[in-house]
């Protein structure tokens, strides 16, 4: 299966779970896909969410980042930019851009088969409990569970 | 009589409020939003998200 072809059935499966604001889409000048959409959430805050598709999809494992708001302010008044690499809060490396990203899969995990429909509701989780987290100071991992090791 | 028909009753209103917190976390297709749902009645609650049920996801 050619990479166009899996994105096009990665397509399909998003809109037919309702995903349809995170459709993959062709960015030609750059010759990349990419994710880029917004995920209203149950507290009624709206965020952006994108995920450059890496040429070797789905082989590896897609990097989701906060695109808007940025920075992402938390508890206190503390940018969840700040942690960078946090276990407690399920981040990773922030981009070029100071963009937070959410860790969504355990890399030892990750295989071929997992869809984008998965991520994208790793992701819409991750902004439920970062809400969590703002009513309540706690850390995200105290409303999320950390994926186990293969 | 009326004692053991109140403990059966106070049991059962137990077990029911027991059952009423026990949620799992739905995407809504149609709200485009993830929701906490009753697994007994399915009537969306507030959001109550634990670590155990983190990844109790499915689709609605």
């Amino acid at each position: 299966m050619t990479l166009l072809e899996r994105l096009n059935l990665e397509n399909q499966i998003l809109n037919r779970d309702g995903m349809s604001q995170f459709l993959v889409r062709y960015y030609q000048p750059g010759n990349f896909y990419y994710i880029c959409g917004d995920y209203n959430s149950s507290g009624g805050r709206s965020y952006t969410i994108w995920c450059r598709i890496p040429d070797y999809y789905p082989t590896a494992c897609p990097k989701v980042y906060v695109h808007k708001p940025n920075p992402l302010i938390g508890y206190g008044g503390v940018s969840i930019n700040s942690y960078k690499v946090s276990h407690s809060m399920h981040t990773l490396e922030n981009d070029s851009t100071g963009e937070v990203q959410i860790c969504h899969w355990r890399q030892s995990r990750w295989d071929s088969s997992i869809t984008l429909n998965k991520v994208m509701l790793k992701a819409m989780l991750w902004f439920e409990a970062f809400e969590q987290h703002l009513a309540t100071g706690q850390p995200i991992d105290n409303f999320v569970s950390t994926m186990k090791e293969a | 009589m009326d004692s053991q028909k109140e403990q059966i009753r106070e049991a059962m209103q137990s077990i029911a409020a027991r059952r009423q917190g026990h949620n799992k976390l739905v995407y809504d297709r149609t709200k485009k939003t993830i929701v906490a749902v009753s697994t007994t009645d399915y009537t969306t609650t507030g959001l109550n998200i634990s670590a155990e049920e983190a990844d109790m996801f499915y689709l609605r």
